[in-house]
């Protein structure tokens, strides 16, 4: 047994890197890439609200980051990046649109600003070989090289890095010429920036070495796999904290829904399956069999509502409109506070449950039939078994094994229909945030859930798996 | 002697009936098994009615009258608004009006050419009925310019014949013309349905202020589902079901009635096209997997325990983060790249065992190409559960796509169910819940019944 649930375990490790390699894909397939400039990522949203841009910009930014998608996909080679390339963009991008066509210049700005840090060496050597309204531009994207955005967040470690780089920032200014400057200005300026850049060395100077590792890190697909195995989902901007700390705190209210669910559907299901299987053919089977196909066509999101709007408001008002618990709760006793969560997840646990409910007992059913016809059922009976023991003890005990596989089938979907419950009935589990984070563009959060609910879903499987195992002793995994 | 007899009359008994079942084909026996199952059939009526108003949603339901008599003569305002982008915003309507124009033609040629020609002269005859039907539609749809005439001809000439050809399918027809037809007919409806609405569409309707009197024939439903051109809609919003409108109006005072109609095109298009893609990729996965079996079936196979893994909401979710995107297109595909696992493991399933089977290796003695094994000889023998799994898979589309709509994540413009749920319920109106709830039950149960239909029709067991 121990066996098998150690190969179980380890079958996991390429599933979930299946799982991540997909999405990723999913990631970079996608066009409406977020770049600096705002270009194609959904302008249109908030013409004309600055502050509605600045969190537009920041959630890009996080996100952007997060999935270094502002570096080339598998091969970072900006380490060696020739000045030549520089130049070459610096012109492109400050060339009339006539010339080189917007699509060249919209390019060139968005290489030099991808490049960022990289390009501050031949920057720098650049600001003092050009002049004029050339050299103003040469310092722009210097400052916006050297220029460090931080953070927003509460984790410590993350703090640091961003007072380091609030002084850097502060020291960039503070090195940078005044707008209108003259020669003189220019030239102490130049003599500024290459002190700073001396000064900083350490950060540009590559050994072979560092150019092989950074090539290979700073990339997409390095990011990428670097912070799934340090377990960083990234920030999220909407809440200015980590998504992993995020997920741990809606991650109870989504597990406590869908398993209290599953045992909500199994203890119904398979009595009611066993009890249709032995009338099999009679009217109160097929009276069931009707509603519950009907309950299984039945959306649940229209469920929801139905409740929700008859029984939260006029007349029929017994339960809570929404929430997990009474805003007062805090100061009740254990049992007063259990009876109050249950009050509140009546309503979206029976949303939740009818409709596995549904399927879920018309499989019990036929798996119950199929036992009936068996040669050792009739042998119980004949050996003069009641019909009690008969279904019971032999029929139900076999006829319930395919329910127990169907386990990993139904998680899925469960944790799936989780998302339109919390909707409906305003529970803060991670449905709700998924919803929230996709209106509010805050995308780590909404790719970090898909990976963690993946991975649960996996340990649902192979909890459901084992449980298979040690149910039916026929199966022997060695 | 008379024992001789009866053997003698048992082997002309059998061959008669190995005869006549080798008359009647493996779907002519499905079918036959479903038409004997009632719920069955009735749910298969109410999909070709869901199909029928899906198609004819603008005659049924629309502020655009069908006939306007007047001074200036009989006109058609709403078939020539067909193409009007400031009527109808999707593509999804735009393709289903096309539908409207193309459909009746093509059932008139079904009629006529049915049981195939009956020599050149006779058939000509026919195509020329069919090409004059066609362009009178077309004439009417784009608004009865002269200028469009030669436009009109060349896109009716082609058609008729496309039709003609289609309509007699199963006889030979020569593959180039048909192709040529096609493109032709392609090229041409869509010069006109591009055409700058402006310049070519001087009958756009603009509401009946714009009209210059004379009698007019609306639709039955005579309002716009987003209420376009109707400066009334404010004032009877969120009003309850009356004689004007039957299902009451929603919070931005829009008729319920079109808008089920016309949500049942979305509806009808997710099903279809999401479950489309989906059986596509599924059939080609799992019948290379079943087929070819040892690295290939592992490589597919895991691909597909991935697949499966994945929680399909968050997928779904994901997909439309990261792709910035709410079109309904990228619904579509969003669905068909999540659906796929399950009919690969059906189709691998059935090839793993059909693949042994005598015919498979007579064919392949016969020294056919893999490809024309795969797709044509053993494929053929596999779509039984696919057709099953696919009835189910419309239902479970629907119901998808309503769920994302429902949590305010799908195509703002497009008229879903699903979406007039969601803003039914924050309206806590009534009859603006249960009317878009029940018109998604209801397709969900037919697609559903059919389905169930369809997997006892195919269940040896469960012959009648």
């Amino acid at each position: 047994m121990f066996t098998y649930v150690v190969k179980r375990v380890l079958l996991m490790v390429p599933t979930l890197f299946g799982i991540s390699l997909i999405l990723w894909l999913i990631m970079v397939a996608a066009p409406g890439r977020p770049s600096g400039t705002g270009a194609g990522f959904g302008e249109t949203e908030s013409k004309g609200d600055p502050t509605k841009d600045i969190a537009k910009g920041e959630a890009e930014f996080l996100f952007r980051r997060q999935f270094a998608l502002d570096r080339p996909v598998f091969w970072n080679g900006w380490t060696s990046l020739a000045k030549d390339d520089v130049v070459r963009a610096l012109k492109t991008a400050a060339a009339p649109i006539q010339q080189v066509g917007a699509k060249a210049k919209r390019v060139a700005t968005e290489e030099l600003e991808n490049w960022g840090t990289y390009a501050v060496p031949a920057l720098v050597e650049l600001v003092g070989e050009t002049s004029g309204a050339e050299q103003d531009s040469v310092q722009y994207w210097l400052r916006r090289s050297g220029y460090e955005r931080t953070i927003p967040t509460r984790d410590p470690d993350v703090m640091a890095a961003n007072r380091r780089a609030a002084a850097n920032n502060a020291e960039i200014a503070r090195v940078a010429w005044p707008d209108a400057a003259t020669p003189d200005d220019r030239a102490a300026g130049v003599a500024r920036w290459r002190a700073w850049f001396e000064a900083n060395r350490a950060s540009w100077s590559w050994s072979a070495w560092d150019r092989f590792v950074t090539g290979l890190t700073d990339t997409q697909f390095g990011t990428y796999w670097g912070n799934l195995l340090r377990f960083d989902l990234g920030t999220s901007h909407q809440y200015k904290q980590p998504v992993v700390d995020l997920i741990a705190e809606r991650l109870p209210v989504t597990l406590l829904l869908s398993i209290l669910s599953i045992v909500i559907v199994y203890l119904l299901a398979v009595p009611l399956g066993i009890a249709s299987a032995v009338r099999a053919g009679g009217l109160a089977d097929r009276g069931t069999s009707l509603v519950l196909f009907l309950l299984y066509s039945l959306p649940s999101f229209f469920v929801g509502t139905v409740l929700l709007a008859a029984f939260t408001s006029g007349p029929g008002a017994l339960f809570p409109t929404s929430g997990f618990a009474d805003p007062g709760a805090g100061q009740w006793n254990t049992w007063a506070r259990v009876k109050d969560t249950l009050w509140h997840i009546t309503l979206p646990l029976v949303t939740m449950t009818y409709g596995g409910l549904a399927g879920l007992s018309r499989y019990a059913r036929s798996g119950m039939l199929d036992v009936l016809r068996a040669d050792y059922v009739r042998t119980a009976r004949a050996k003069g078994l009641g019909e009690g023991p008969v279904i019971l003890r032999h029929a139900a005990r076999n006829g319930m094994m395919p329910i127990v596989t169907l386990l990993a089938g139904f998680l899925p979907s469960l944790v799936g229909g989780s998302v339109v419950v919390e909707y409906i009935f305003n529970l803060k589990g991670m449905g709700l945030l998924t919803i929230e984070a996709i209106n509010n563009r805050d995308y780590n959060i909404v790719v970090g859930e898909t990976l963690i609910v993946a991975l649960l879903t996996q340990v649902g499987i192979l909890l459901s798996d084992v449980l298979y195992a040690v149910m039916d002793p026929r199966i022997s995994y060695k | 002697m008379s024992a001789d007899r009866t053997i003698a009359n048992t082997a002309a008994n059998i061959a008669a009936t190995a005869a006549s079942a080798a008359r009647v084909s493996y779907w002519q026996v499905v079918l036959g098994q479903l038409r004997k199952n009632h719920v069955a059939m009735f749910a298969w009526r109410l999909v070709q009615g869901l199909l029928l108003v899906a198609v004819a949603a603008p005659v049924l339901a629309f502020n655009v009258p069908l006939l306007h008599a007047s001074d200036v003569g009989l006109r058609t305002p709403l078939l020539s608004s067909l193409f009007d982008r400031t009527l109808f915003e999707g593509g999804v309507d735009v393709f289903f009006n096309l539908m409207l124009l193309v459909a009746p033609a093509w059932l008139l040629a079904r009629r006529l050419f049915r049981r195939g020609p009956d020599g050149p002269v006779l058939s000509v005859v026919r195509a020329v009925l069919l090409a004059v039907v066609l362009a009178i539609e077309l004439f009417a749809a784009t608004g009865g310019r002269a200028a469009m005439w030669i436009a009109v001809a060349g896109v009716a000439v082609p058609g008729a014949a496309l039709l003609a050809f289609a309509a007699r399918a199963g006889r030979p027809t020569p593959k180039a013309v048909r192709l040529l037809c096609l493109f032709v007919f392609v090229v041409g409806l869509g010069a006109i349905v591009s055409r700058d609405q402006e310049t070519t569409l001087p009958q756009v309707w603009r509401g009946p202020s714009a009209a210059v009197g004379g009698a007019m024939w609306f639709p039955p439903v005579p309002y716009h589902p987003n209420a376009v051109g109707e400066p009334e809609a404010r004032a009877r919003a969120r009003s309850r079901p009356d004689r004007h409108n039957w299902l009451g109006c929603d919070v931005n005072g829009r008729d319920v009635v079109t808008r089920i109609v016309f949500g049942s095109r979305i509806s009808v298009t997710i099903g279809l096209v999401g479950v489309s893609i989906y059986i596509l990729i599924g059939v080609l996965l799992g019948s290379l997997a079943g087929y070819y079996g040892g690295e290939v079936d592992l490589a597919i196979m895991r691909l597909v325990e991935i697949m499966i893994c994945f929680p399909t909401m968050f997928l779904l979710l994901t997909i439309i983060a990261v792709f910035e995107s709410r079109s309904i297109f990228l619904i579509m595909a969003a669905i068909g790249f999540v659906g796929w696992p399950g009919v690969t493991r059906l189709v691998r399933g059935e090839f793993l065992r059909q693949r042994n089977l005598d015919y498979v290796t007579a064919a392949r003695a016969l020294g056919l190409k893999e490809r024309r094994v795969i797709f044509r000889h053993v494929l053929p023998n596999c779509l039984g559960p696919v057709l099953v799994s696919a009835t189910f898979g419309i239902a479970g589309a629907i119901l998808t796509e309503s769920g994302i709509a429902f949590l305010g994540l799908g195509d703002q413009t497009a008229v879903s169910w699903g979406q007039m749920l969601t803003t039914g319920r924050s309206s806590q109106e009534w009859h603006l819940i249960l009317v878009p709830g029940f018109a998604i039950f209801f397709v969900v149960t037919v697609f559903n019944l059919l389905g169930e239909g369809l997997r006892d029709a195919l269940d040896p067991k469960l012959r009648r």
